[in-house]
């Protein structure tokens, strides 16, 4: 019986073949794979056309903040092969002012977690021209889902 | 929205809800009409918008599962459910086999409404009103077989850690079951409506989704599956219940409006056959109450600490009516979550309402967005 572990070495196997990274997290069920923001555009069209691996779906984009990190924001593309039923955790990590690429040309329901990111965390884009309000429709003053002072409502206001 | 930015005749835009029989959840649409047929269409949102994953962070995990339960209105158990089994992997406290059957019966339930419910509004939106009402009042008479199973009518605060709060007896079930199927006889009066030529006309070769469109947007459940694209996560979890037995995937390949009403109503056929399959296999475990081992594993809410656990990152995926439905979880060294992330369905569902509302006529727009089977509050949260 093949278990998910040894199914997501076989997976990453065959990534390190046809884009030459390499997968080294395996804690938890989905593999991922870390990268350079730089690399993005690159990695994910690769994944995205390639036949071998056929990584059709995009499941979700997560971001993650930690301000007490060098690099805060944690970025999670997670993406599926629909011939496999395997998944893959793409991972960067950036800075507050880095700018990184739009994908929604690559995986077009990645537009409006895009727009939500801008929106709610404040991500900055190199291609800001299709990037609107899709919650808050400018009713919120900051960027709700950063976890600084502010957002969370804690602000010590002295009488 | 009020003035988009291609068109400059004013007088051809016409807003589209947010109220509105026709409208599935609050959005606006704006459409910009060429004569009868609609040049393009603009989505607005943002008006169910209560920042529910900030919530997560700020509350303790008894309250989230009460939170969740708010989503999806008619889907209360399978939301709390799938965010219950994402906790439940990180802390190890998984539940018994018999726990899990009861747990799929009252989803597969859940589905059958849901279906029902979507295939009616569609009827009547077509200008036929045979079986509405007797959906609306079937879906009473479910929320008060909650009521005799749980105690309660909308929201069952019925799930904890490892399993449920009390026993259910296998009596109780069969009382379910025997329920459910009166949904049979609805089913045979909507055939009759489907074979009218009004609702043909209104429905077959409108809203026509691609298998290309399908994959490139990631759409997931029954939209999917109209337009013959195999994906069901039922069938890919392994280790679920739904391995022990047998059921169908229907498919379809044309992809209109009229194709998802089929697959929607093939579905309700194969969850009635899955629950009677579980019943089956809830019975063979009645004998078993609860032993001392289980009852170890069943803590309430105040005994997790997430303070014990590993720190983790994990995605927890679930079949629910709309599609795929998962949560993303990220804990850190407190006992609350450092960020969960909730993925609906709806959010990949809501940006082909653009791509294939393009050169229909404008009567139409509100029998295609009420098939997708949307849920605004999944795209707003």
């Amino acid at each position: 019986m093949i278990t998910p572990q040894q199914n997501a070495f076989d997976l990453c196997e065959k990534i390190q073949r046809v884009i030459g990274l390499e997968c080294d997290d395996f804690s938890g069920e989905i593999p991922i794979l870390d990268i350079f923001s730089s690399q993005l555009v690159r990695v994910l069209t690769v994944l995205n056309s390639n036949r071998i691996l056929f990584f059709k779906r995009l499941v979700d984009i997560v971001v993650v903040d930690r301000p007490d990190y060098e690099k805060r924001f944690e970025i999670n593309y997670i993406i599926a092969s629909t011939l496999f039923d395997t998944k893959l955790n793409v991972r960067i990590n950036i800075d507050a002012e880095e700018r990184i690429n739009n994908i929604y040309y690559i995986y077009p329901p990645a537009y409006y977690r895009e727009c939500e990111m801008a929106e709610l965390f404040g991500i900055e884009f190199f291609n800001n021209k299709k990037i609107k309000q899709i919650v808050t429709q400018g009713r919120a003053a900051d960027f709700p889902l950063r976890k600084e002072p502010q957002a969370l409502g804690e602000r010590n206001e002295e009488p | 929205m009020r003035n988009p930015s291609n068109c400059k005749d004013k007088s051809k835009i016409v807003d589209y809800g947010p109220l509105g029989f026709s409208m599935q959840g609050e959005f606006r649409m704006g459409l910009v009409l060429n004569g009868e047929k609609v040049d393009y269409i603009e989505l607005e949102f943002g008006y169910k918008h209560f920042g529910i994953e900030k919530i997560i962070e700020k509350s303790n995990l008894y309250e989230n599962l009460l939170l969740m339960q708010r989503i999806g209105g008619t889907l209360s158990f399978c939301y709390a459910l799938t965010f219950l089994r994402g906790l439940e992997r990180i802390t190890r406290t998984l539940p018994t086999e018999k726990d899990e059957c009861l747990r799929a019966i009252i989803c597969e339930g859940e589905r059958i409404v849901s279906h029902l419910v979507n295939i009616a509004k569609i009827i009547k939106l077509t200008g036929l009103e045979f079986v509405f009402f007797e959906v609306l009042r079937f879906r009473n008479n479910f929320f008060k077989m909650y009521q005799n199973l749980f105690g309660k009518r909308v929201f069952p605060n019925f799930l904890i850690f490892g399993g449920e709060r009390y026993d259910v007896l296998s009596e109780t079930l069969h009382n379910f079951f025997t329920f459910l199927k009166q949904a049979e006889s609805i089913i045979a009066e909507i055939n009759t409506v489907m074979a009218n030529i009004i609702f043909k006309k209104r429905t077959v070769d409108v809203g026509i989704i691609s298998k290309d469109l399908v994959i490139n947007y990631s759409l997931s459940g029954p939209n999917a599956r109209a337009s013959g694209v195999d994906y069901d996560i039922r069938k890919i979890n392994k280790g679920s219940i739904y391995n022990k037995i047998q059921f169908q995937i229907p498919l379809c390949t044309a992809g209109d409006v009229y194709c998802r009403c089929c697959i929607r109503i093939e579905e309700i056929h194969q969850s009635l056959s899955i629950i009677q399959q579980l019943i089956v296999l809830f019975k063979s475990w009645s004998g078993i109450k609860n032993q001392p081992a289980e009852a170890s594993l069943r803590v309430d809410y105040d005994m997790i600490d997430l303070r014990k656990y590993e720190i983790a990152q994990h995605y927890e995926a679930e079949e629910s009516p709309r599609g795929e439905l998962g949560f993303y979880f990220v804990t850190n060294a407190t006992n609350r979550l450092y960020r969960c992330k909730i993925n609906g369905a709806s959010l990949n569902t809501v940006q082909i309402v653009e791509e294939i509302c393009q050169n229909v006529m404008a009567a139409d727009i509100g029998v295609i967005v009420k098939s997708l089977d949307l849920l605004v509050s999944e795209v707003d949260r």
